[in-house]
C-alpha cells in the first residue's frame, strides 16, 4: 500500500462549466436590454419599482432561509432573477408597497413553501403577479404613456379589448420599440427578443419553447382574425393584413417576456423537445384566445400558469431510446 | 423518427499516437491472477521458480484463461493487492532479471499471408490460448466477444429481438471513447500491419461478410491495406463525446440498435473489437508470443503526458513516474479516461489487461457534486446520447423508487456521464443511476 491519499468519486470526473448561478447570471444579462428600455421610457418611477421588487425577493428569501434553518440560497441569484422579472411585469405607476407584497408572495408562497428552487409546480413570479392582479386590479393597471409620466392611461391591450377597431390607431413600430403604455420590462419588445435569442444561442432556453409560443400566437391570431366580423367590416383582406393582428399580439402585453423569460423558466417548463414545443404552442394559442374572447385583459401570464400545470403530463412525451427501436439485420 | 447523436463537446485530444516511449522493466512486477472480471486463475509456479517471458504463470479451466509471464525473472511470492477496479486480488510478485528472455514458442505460428487460410476453429483456439482479454470496460474474454450467441436465450423472445443470429459485421474500433486516453488510436498508428493480420483472423473467426475499420486520421499505410483487403474505412469525428462507445459506434456504422439493457452487439450480428485487442491477436499469430506489454497513455496532470510501452503488471506508480511524475498536488488517479474512468486509491495496483490508460488530475481541477434538487432544466435530456430523460431516472433512484426508474428505461443507460457533465445543479447522475441498476439487479 502506498501512503498517498487520493480522492475517489463516481464518474464523470470532469464537469461542464455551467452552474445554477452562472445560468441565472446570464439570464440577468439577457434581461439587461429590456430593463434599459423600461428605464429609458419610464425613468425613476420604473427604477423604484424594480429596486423594491428585487430587494423584497432577496430579503424575503434570506429571512425564510434563516427562519427555516437552511443554508442561505441567495448565492444562486435566483431570488434576484425572480425579483427583477416581477418588477418587469409591474406597471411603472405601481405604489411602493405593491412590489414589496409581490416579492414576499412570490418567495414565500410561490417558491419556498414548496421546498425552494427545483420543487415549485408553477412559476412563482406569475403566482405573485396573479395574486396582485386579482387583489389590486386598479393599481396593477397604472400604466403611463412614455413622456407623460404620472398620467394613468389605458394600455393598447385594454383599448383593443374594448374595441377591436382600436388596433388601427396604433403604430406597430411604436409597439415594437416600446414607445407605448405597458409594464416596465414588457414594453421593449425588440430588447426582449434580443435577450431571448442570446439565451437560446447559449442553450439556457430550449428554442422549442419561444418558437412554440410565437407560432401559437401567429396561428391563433389568424384564426381569430378570419373569424372576427369586425375586421372584415373594416376591410381587412388577405394574409398580410391578418398577420398584422399577430404582430400586434406579439408586441403588446406580456407576450414577449413570456416567450423568452417566463415560459422557459426551467423548473416549471417541460424537459423533452416535443413537450417543450407543445407547451409553448399551448401558451401562444391560449394567450390569443383569452385576449380575443376571454374576460381578462392579458392572457399571456395566465396561459403560462395553466401550461405549468400541464408540465408533468407533457413530460411523459419522451424521446426515442437508442436500442429500443426495431432491430433490423 | 431520426435519432441525432447528441452528447457533449470535448476538445481535449489525446497525445500524438505515433510517438511511443519505451519504459524499462521496473524491479518488481505484480501479475494479478485476475486479468478479466469473473476469471480467477490458479498459479502454476511457486516461490523461487525462475520463469521466462511468455511462460504460463497461472491458468483456469472453466472458463478457460491463461496468464503469461511478462518478463524473465524469479517469482518472489504471492501477495494480496488491489486491481484497477478497486477489488482485492492475489498477485504473483515477479522480480525481473532485466534479460527479457522468451520461452520457446510452442503454439501455432502463421505467416501474415497465411492467416486468411486458417479455419475459424483454429483462430478461436489460438485466441483462447493467447489469453486475450477484450480490452476496455467490458472485461470479458475476446473469444467470448467474437462468438455469436449460440443458444436462443429465452429472455430475448419477449422483447421481439431476433435470436441467435450469426455475426455478419466485424467492426475494428481504432477510435477511443474517452479522450485524451487513446490506446486504440495509438495501436492503429503504431502497428497497422499487426492490425490488418488480426482483423483478417477475426474476419475468418466470425465469418463476417462486412469488415469496417473505424478510425480517425488513419495513417496512409492503414488506409491502403484496408482498401486492399476489400474492407471499409469509416472516419468518426472525435470532437464529440461519447461517439465511440460500442453501442453508438454500432449504430453509426450499421444503423442497428444494440439492446443495451439485455443484449450485446453480437445480438444484432455485430462483433466490435478494439484495435488494441486486434493488434495483440495479430502479433500473437505471427510471432506466437502472447501479449505481455501494452501501449498505455499516461495523460492529464503529469509532466510528460504521452504514450508509454509498459509491461503488464507494472504498478501504476511506476507508470506515473515514467511519465515525469505528478504535476501539482495529486488529486485523482483514474484507470481510464476522465469521463468514465475509475478512481484508484492505491497506486501500488498493477496494470491489468483491462486498463485503457491512466488519467491524472491535480487537486485544483477536482470538481464536486452537490445534493441540490433537480431544477428540471432539461440540459441532460439535450445531452443524453441514447435519448433517455436522465433527470427523471435520477430522481426516482434518489428516492428509492427503482422499479419506476426501470419503467423509464433506467437499464438502457450507457453510463457515459454526459448528463452529470452538463447538469447545472451538479447532481451525481451516474452515481444515482448505478445505484438504481445495482439495486434492481440485486433484488
Amino acid at each position: 500500500m502506498s501512503e498517498r491519499l487520493l480522492t475517489l468519486s463516481p464518474p464523470p470526473h470532469l464537469l461542464g462549466g455551467r452552474t445554477i448561478r452562472s445560468m441565472n447570471l446570464e439570464t440577468l444579462c439577457a434581461m439587461g436590454p429590456a430593463v434599459g428600455v423600461g428605464l429609458y421610457y419610464f425613468g425613476l418611477a420604473a427604477l423604484k419599482v424594480l429596486v423594491l421588487a428585487v430587494a423584497s425577493t432577496t430579503i424575503t428569501e434570506y429571512l425564510v432561509c434563516r427562519i427555516t434553518g437552511r443554508a442561505s440560497t441567495l448565492g444562486d441569484l435566483h431570488a434576484v432573477v425572480m425579483g427583477l422579472l416581477l418588477g418587469m411585469i409591474l406597471p411603472p405607476g405601481a405604489p411602493w408597497w405593491l412590489p414589496i407584497v409581490g416579492g414576499f408572495f412570490a418567495v414565500v408562497v410561490g417558491k419556498m413553501l414548496f421546498g425552494g428552487l427545483g420543487n415549485y409546480p408553477m412559476n412563482p413570479v406569475l403566482i405573485a403577479w396573479a395574486a396582485l392582479a386579482l387583489s389590486w386590479a386598479h393599481q396593477m393597471s397604472a400604466f403611463y404613456e412614455p413622456g407623460a409620466l404620472g398620467e394613468v392611461v389605458a394600455s393598447p391591450l385594454m383599448q383593443f379589448k374594448d374595441d377591436i377597431a382600436a388596433i388601427e390607431s396604433f403604430e406597430l413600430w411604436d409597439l415594437w420599440i416600446g414607445n407605448s403604455a405597458g409594464a416596465i420590462g414588457a414594453v421593449g419588445t425588440w430588447a426582449l427578443a434580443i435577450g431571448g435569442v442570446y439565451l437560446v444561442i447559449r442553450r439556457i432556453v430550449p428554442w422549442q419553447i419561444p418558437f412554440g409560443v410565437l407560432l401559437g400566437v401567429v396561428v391563433m391570431s389568424l384564426v381569430a382574425g378570419y373569424l372576427d366580423p369586425n375586421l372584415s367590416e373594416m376591410g381587412w383582406e388577405g394574409l398580410g393584413e391578418h398577420l398584422t393582428l399577430a404582430w400586434f399580439h406579439m408586441a403588446t402585453g406580456g407576450l414577449m417576456i413570456v416567450a423568452f423569460f417566463l415560459a422557459p423558466e426551467p423548473v416549471t417548463s417541460p424537459m423533452t423537445p416535443w413537450a417543450c414545443f407543445l407547451y409553448g404552442l399551448g401558451i401562444g394559442c391560449m394567450t390569443v384566445i383569452v385576449r380575443t374572447w376571454g374576460a381578462p385583459v392579458d392572457g399571456a401570464y395566465y396561459a403560462v400558469l395553466v401550461m405549468n400545470a400541464a408540465t408533468p403530463l407533457l413530460d411523459k412525451i419522451r424521446p426515442r431510446v437508442l436500442g429500443k427501436g426495431v432491430v433490423s439485420a | 423518427m431520426m435519432l441525432a447523436l447528441k452528447g457533449i463537446r470535448r476538445k481535449e485530444l489525446g497525445p500524438n499516437p505515433t510517438k511511443v516511449v519505451d519504459v524499462p522493466c521496473p524491479q518488481k512486477l505484480l501479475v494479478a491472477l485476475r486479468q478479466q472480471r469473473a476469471v480467477t486463475c490458479t498459479p502454476k509456479v511457486g516461490e523461487g521458480d525462475r520463469v521466462l517471458a511468455g511462460q504460463v504463470l497461472a491458468a483456469s479451466e472453466d472458463p478457460p484463461g491463461y496468464i503469461y509471464s511478462p518478463t524473465s525473472g524469479t517469482i518472489e511470492g504471492l501477495v494480496t493487492t488491489v486491481d484497477p477496479h478497486g477489488q482485492e486480488v492475489e498477485a504473483l510478485v515477479l522480480a525481473g532479471d532485466g534479460k527479457h528472455e522468451w520461452v520457446e514458442t510452442a503454439g501455432l505460428v502463421a505467416e501474415a499471408h497465411q492467416v486468411g487460410e486458417l479455419g475459424p476453429e483454429k483462430v478461436l483456439e489460438r485466441v483462447q490460448e493467447l489469453g486475450l482479454v477484450r480490452f476496455g470496460q467490458v472485461g470479458s474474454s475476446l473469444a467470448e466477444e467474437i462468438t455469436p450467441p449460440r443458444v436462443p436465450a429465452g429472455y430475448l423472445a419477449h422483447t421481439g429481438t431476433p435470436v441467435a443470429k450469426p455475426i455478419d459485421t466485424l467492426i475494428v474500433k481504432a477510435v477511443d471513447h474517452d479522450p485524451p486516453v487513446n490506446p486504440n488510436q495509438a495501436a492503429a498508428h503504431t502497428q497497422p500491419e499487426a492490425l490488418i493480420v488480426g482483423a483478417k483472423a477475426l474476419e475468418v473467426a466470425t465469418g463476417a461478410e462486412r469488415v469496417v475499420v473505424v478510425a480517425w486520421q488513419a495513417p496512409d499505410g492503414l488506409k491502403g491495406a484496408v482498401e486492399e483487403a476489400g474492407w471499409e474505412l469509416v472516419e468518426l469525428n472525435p470532437g464529440r463525446y461519447p461517439f465511440a462507445l460500442d453501442p453508438l459506434v454500432v449504430w453509426q456504422v450499421t444503423k442497428r440498435e444494440v439492446p443495451v439493457a439485455y443484449g450485446r452487439p453480437q445480438d444484432v450480428g455485430v462483433a466490435i473489437v478494439p484495435a488494441v485487442s486486434v493488434v495483440e491477436l495479430g502479433l500473437g499469430l505471427t510471432t506466437g508470443r502472447p501479449a505481455v506489454e501494452r501501449v498505455v497513455p499516461v495523460v492529464g496532470d503529469v509532466h510528460k503526458p504521452g504514450l508509454y510501452r509498459l509491461l503488464l503488471g507494472t504498478p501504476v506508480e511506476s507508470a506515473i513516474e515514467a511519465a515525469g511524475g505528478f504535476k501539482g498536488a495529486p488529486g485523482k488517479v483514474l484507470a481510464g479516461g476522465p469521463m468514465m474512468g475509475l478512481g484508484l486509491y492505491d497506486l501500488g495496483a498493477p496494470l491489468t489487461a483491462e486498463v485503457e490508460g491512466i488519467y491524472v488530475m491535480s487537486e485544483e481541477r477536482l470538481k464536486s457534486f452537490t445534493d441540490h434538487p433537480c431544477i428540471h432544466c432539461g440540459a441532460c435530456v439535450r445531452a443524453c446520447p441514447v435519448g433517455l430523460v436522465p433527470a427523471e431516472i435520477a430522481k426516482f433512484c434518489e428516492f428509492g423508487r427503482f422499479e419506476d426508474a426501470a419503467q423509464v428505461n433506467l437499464m438502457w443507460c450507457v453510463e457515459c456521464g454526459c448528463c452529470a457533465y452538463v447538469c447545472p445543479a451538479r447532481r451525481p447522475m451516474v452515481q444515482l443511476i448505478r445505484l438504481g441498476k445495482y439495486r434492481l439487479l440485486a433484488s
